[in-house]
C-alpha cells in the first residue's frame, strides 16, 4: 500500500474540501494522519520539504566508512557555509547531511547574546527519521510542577488523562525497555529490554547500592526487540539516523504513514509550505490553509473542516503568528498574547566519566542504538532543594575506546598498530538532561520587514537559561561524579561543554496549553481556546518541559486529540 | 567553538576516553568514541572507488614521500599497512578538497622541509632511506612539541590513522567490521571476540 502510494506531488484539487489538513509529517503529523484517516476522515498532509520514500530514499543506509569520500567528515566548506547550525548536531555528518535542512536556504534570526540552535529536517517524515528514540513517560510531578512552584501556567491535564494514550501509542510504536515501578517515569507497554554490557551492569550495582533513591536502567527506546507487523527487531547496525529499512527504528515512514495509506484516505503534498491558516471571521473558525509551493512559489489554498498543526514546536507557532486577521491581528488564536513565548528545551552537555580497566578482558559485539538511563531523583518524595526547583535525569553508557585513542599515544609504527588491534580501556559516562523553566522572555517572533525567499516573514528565536538551570547544572556535575566514583570508576572526571538552547532538540512551548484562555493558547485537548477547529499537537503545546525526552508525550497527546475531534464531530459538536 | 572542536576539547579533557556528545538524544552509542560516526557497515556494498588515479595536490615526489612516511606510521605486518590501504590517496583528497588553503600550504611546506631534514641528516631523500632511518626521522618529529614540525607530525599521524582504519583493509583485515550484527552481544570474553571493532 505504502510503496504504491509513494508518488511525489500527487495532484490535489484545490477545490476539494478535506475533512482535515495535517501540517507536517514528522512524529506528530504521522500520528494525526494515522488516527484521523483510520477514524474515517479524508486527510490532506502538507509537508514543506521533499518526498522521502521509505527504504528507497535511505541512500546512505548500511554504507561503510570507505564509501564516503571524506570518511564521515563531510564537505567542510559546504558544511560551514550552508549547515552552520545543523552541523552542531550529533547526528549530522557526511552520511546524514541530506536529512537536515540547509541553513542558508532556510535562515532564521538569532540574537548573538541569546543564541538558539534550531535543528531541523525538511522532508517527509521530518525528524522522526533522525530522532534519538528515547521514550519516557512523564509522571504526575511533571503535570503538577507549574501549579506547585508557580512557573508557567498549570497544565489543564494530569497523568491520568494521558496514561491510556501512552498505552495506546506505545503498543503501536514498540518501545523496548524495563519496568521499574517508579512514579516519576511510569512504566509503559514495553517490549523486552536491550541488554546492558558488563560495565553498565557493574555501575548500576554500584549506584543502586550506594544511593537507594536512584535507579539505573537500560534506555527505553523506540527500537524494536520484537516484531510488530512487517517491522523487524533491530539488527544492531548502529546509525538509525540514516533511515531504517526494516522499520526497527520508529519513524513516520516505517509506521504511521503506511497505516494511514492503508485506509485510502490520505493524500500527501510535499514541497508545500504552509504560509498561514485562514480564518473565517463570520464563523469564527479556521477554514483552510494558504500554501506556497516551495519550487514554483505559486500560492494555493486548501480548505478543510479541521486543521492539525504538527509542523514542529517552532514551525507551528510561526504559522500561527503569520496568520493575521481582523479578529487576531497578532497571530491566530493569540488573544492571550502568549503565542511565541515560553520556549523551552532541555539543557545538557555535561556530566562525568571514568575508566573501568579491570573489565578489559570483556567485550561486546553489535552496535546497540541505545544507552542507559538514570531517572530523576531530585525534588521528589518530599525533597525540596533550596538551590533549584524540578529535576534532571542522566543518559549514558559504557564502552571501549576505539583506534582514535592512537592520536593520544606517543608511539607510531608496529607498536602502535599492535596496540590498536585491541580495544582500548573500558569507559563509562553519564550526561545530564535538565528541565528548563517556561519563561516569557524565551520566545520567537516574526520580523516586521525581512522575509525569506517565499516572502514569509523571517523568524527571530532567542532563549537563555535562568538561574535555576545554572544551579541545577552544578548539582548535575556533582551527582554524576559521586555516582561514578561510588561505582568504582578510575580517573573520574567531569565535563561541561556548555549547552546552547535548541541544541537538546527537545524544543517545546510557544503555544502552550492551559486552563485559562487569557493566559494560554490551547486547552487540555490541544484545541485552540479561541478557534475550535484548530489543533496544535506537537511540542508547541507544552506548558512545561519536564526532564524526559518528549516525543512519546507528543504522540500520546496527538492520538488523544484526534480521538476527541472525531468524537466531537460524530456528535456534531465541532 | 564549533562542534568538532568542542568534541575534541572534551575528548582531551577525558583523556581521549569518551565524551558521548548528544547522548541524550541519541544515547545509543554508549561510550563509543564521539568522533566515530562510522558504526555501520553493509550488506556488502561495492566500495565507491572515487579515488582519482593520480594525486590532485601532491606532486609525484611528494606522493612517494608520503607513502613512505605513512607506511612507517602504520606498517604492513601480518596485515597490510598504510601503503596498501592507499592512505596517501585519502590524504591527497583531504588536502585537495577539505583543508583550508593555509592548512594545506603548511602541510605541503612541512612535507618539503622534512625532505630537507632527511637530505641533511642522511644524505638521501626519504624514499631512499632504510625503514629504521625513516623511523628515526619520524621520532624526531614526534618529539618536536608544539612547533610546526610537531604539528605536522600530529596531522600526518592522525590522517594516517583515520585513512587506514576507515579503509576497507584497515577495518576488515586489521580490525574487525561487523555489518548489521543481527544481535547485541552485551558481554563476551575479549579472547572470543578477538580484535577491536572498527
Amino acid at each position: 500500500m505504502f510503496q504504491k502510494s509513494n508518488i511525489p506531488n500527487i495532484y490535489v484539487s484545490t477545490q476539494t474540501e478535506y475533512d482535515a489538513i495535517v501540517v507536517g509529517s514528522g512524529i506528530t503529523g504521522g500520528w494525526a494522519a494515522k488516527e484521523l484517516t483510520e477514524k474515517g476522515l479524508n486527510v490532506l498532509m502538507l509537508e514543506r520539504g521533499n518526498y522521502l520514500a521509505h527504504k528507497k530514499d535511505y541512500v546512505t543506509e548500511h554504507k561503510s566508512p570507505w564509501d564516503f569520500p571524506f570518511r564521515g567528515r563531510g564537505d567542510r566548506k559546504k558544511f560551514e557555509e550552508e549547515y552552520e547550525v545543523q552541523s552542531t548536531c550529533y547526528a549530522f555528518y557526511e552520511g546524514t547531511e541530506h536529512m537536515f535542512v540547509n541553513d542558508k536556504n532556510h535562515p532564521y534570526i538569532q540574537n548573538p547574546e541569546k543564541p538558539f540552535w534550531w535543528i531541523r529536517g525538511y522532508h517527509l517524515g521530518g525528524r522522526s527519521l533522525m530522532w534519538g528514540r528515547q521514550c519516557y513517560r512523564w509522571g504526575e510531578q511533571d503535570f503538577e510542577a507549574n501549579a506547585k512552584d508557580g512557573y508557567g501556567v498549570d497544565w489543564p491535564i494530569r497523568y491520568r488523562d494521558i496514561a491510556p494514550w501512552y498505552d495506546y501509542v506505545e503498543r503501536f510504536v514498540g518501545i523496548s525497555g524495563e519496568a521499574l515501578g517508579l512514579p516519576q517515569v511510569p512504566d509503559g507497554i514495553f517490549q523486552k529490554p536491550m541488554d546492558m554490557n558488563v560495565v553498565e551492569k557493574h555501575v548500576k550495582t554500584g549506584i543502586e547500592k550506594n544511593f537507594p533513591d536512584r535507579k539505573m536502567t537500560i534506555g527505553r527506546c523506540a527500537n524494536l526487540t520484537e516484531t510488530i507487523g512487517d517491522r523487524s527487531p533491530c539488527h544492531y547496525c548502529g546509525p538509525c539516523e540514516r533511515g531504517c529499512s526494516t522499520g526497527s527504528s520508529f519513524s513516520s515512514q516505517s509506521s504511521t504513514l503506511p497505516a494511514a495509506f492503508k485506509t485510502g484516505r490520505l493524500a500527501i503534498r510535499a514541497n508545500s509550505i504552509v504560509q498561514s491558516v485562514l480564518f473565517d471571521e463570520q464563523k469564527g473558525r479556521a477554514s483552510g490553509v494558504q500554501v506556497i509551493d516551495a519550487r514554483s512559489k505559486e500560492t494555493r489554498i486548501y480548505k478543510s473542516k479541521i486543521i492539525f498543526l504538527c509542523a514542529s514546536t517552532i514551525g507551528s507557532t510561526a504559522i500561527l503568528l503569520n496568520s493575521k486577521s481582523r479578529t487576531f491581528p497578532n497571530g491566530l488564536a493569540n488573544g492571550s498574547e502568549t503565542l511565541g513565548h515560553y520556549l523551552m528545551d532541555h539543557h545538557f552537555q555535561l556530566g562525568a566519566s571514568a575508566k573501568f580497566p579491570e573489565f578489559n578482558d570483556r567485550y561486546y559485539a553489535g552496535k546497540r542504538p541505545n544507552g542507559i538511563y538514570i531517572p530523576r531523583f531530585r525534588n521528589l518524595n518530599g525533597e525540596q532543594r533550596s538551590d533549584f526547583v524540578r529535576g534532571y535525569g542522566y543518559q549514558g553508557g559504557g564502552g571501549r575506546s576505539s583506534w582514535k585513542r592512537g592520536n593520544d599515544l606517543e608511539e607510531f609504527g608496529l607498536a602502535l598498530k599492535t596496540k590498536l588491534r585491541e580495544p582500548g580501556d573500558w569507559g563509562f559516562s553519564l550526561m545530564g538532561f535538565g528541565e528548563t523553566l517556561p519563561l516569557h522572555e524565551n520566545r520567537i517572533w516574526l520580523d516586521p520587514q525581512k522575509t525569506d525567499q517565499w516572502g514569509i516573514p523571517m523568524l527571530h528565536i532567542e532563549a537563555a537559561w535562568s538561574d535555576n538551570e545554572v544551579k541545577m547544572r552544578r548539582d548535575i556535575l556533582t551527582a554524576a561524579a559521586e555516582m561514578i566514583e561510588a561505582a568504582g570508576g578510575k580517573e573520574v572526571s567531569t565535563f561541561d561543554n556548555g549547552s546552547i538552547p535548541g541544541h537538546g532538540i527537545h524544543e517545546m512551548g510557544t503555544a502552550r496549553m492551559g486552563k485559562d484562555p487569557k493566559t494560554s493558547v490551547l486547552n487540555g485537548w490541544n484545541q485552540a481556546h479561541e478557534v475550535p477547529n484548530l489543533f496544535v499537537t506537537d511540542g508547541a503545546a507544552m506548558a512545561s518541559s519536564a526532564c524526559q525526552n518528549p516525543s512519546i508525550t507528543y504522540m500520546a497527546l496527538t492520538a488523544r486529540a484526534c480521538h476527541y475531534v472525531v468524537e466531537k464531530m460524530k456528535r456534531n459538536e465541532l | 567553538m564549533d562542534r568538532r572542536q568542542a568534541l575534541r576539547t572534551s575528548t582531551q579533557i577525558l583523556g581521549g576516553l569518551l565524551a558521548v556528545p548528544g547522548l541524550g538524544i541519541l544515547t545509543g552509542f554508549g561510550a563509543y568514541d564521539p568522533h566515530d560516526h562510522h558504526h555501520t557497515q553493509a550488506v556488502p556494498s561495492k566500495p565507491a572507488n572515487t579515488t582519482p588515479l593520480a594525486p590532485q595536490t601532491l606532486t609525484e615526489a611528494q606522493n612517494e614521500r608520503l607513502i613512505a612516511l605513512t607506511e612507517r606510521i602504520i606498517p604492513s605486518s601480518d596485515t597490510p599497512g598504510a601503503k596498501e590501504a592507499e592512505v596517501n590517496k585519502y590524504i591527497d583528497r583531504i588536502l585537495s578538497l577539505w583543508m583550508k588553503e593555509d592548512e594545506k600550504d603548511q602541510f605541503l611546506a612541512a612535507l618539503e622541509r622534512i625532505e630537507q631534514v632527511a637530505l641533511h641528516q642522511f644524505g638521501r631523500p626519504i624514499t631512499k632511506l632504510l625503514p629504521n632511518e625513516q623511523d628515526e626521522l619520524l621520532k624526531r618529529y614526534a618529539r618536536a612539541g608544539s612547533g610546526a614540525d610537531g604539528q605536522f607530525f600530529n596531522t600526518l599521524k592522525s590522517l594516517t590513522l583515520e585513512g587506514y582504519y576507515t579503509s576497507e583493509i584497515g577495518a576488515t583485515q586489521e580490525l574487525q567490521y561487523s555489518a548489521a550484527h543481527g544481535a547485541y552481544i552485551a558481554d563476551a570474553p575479549l579472547s572470543q571476540i578477538g580484535r577491536a571493532w572498527a
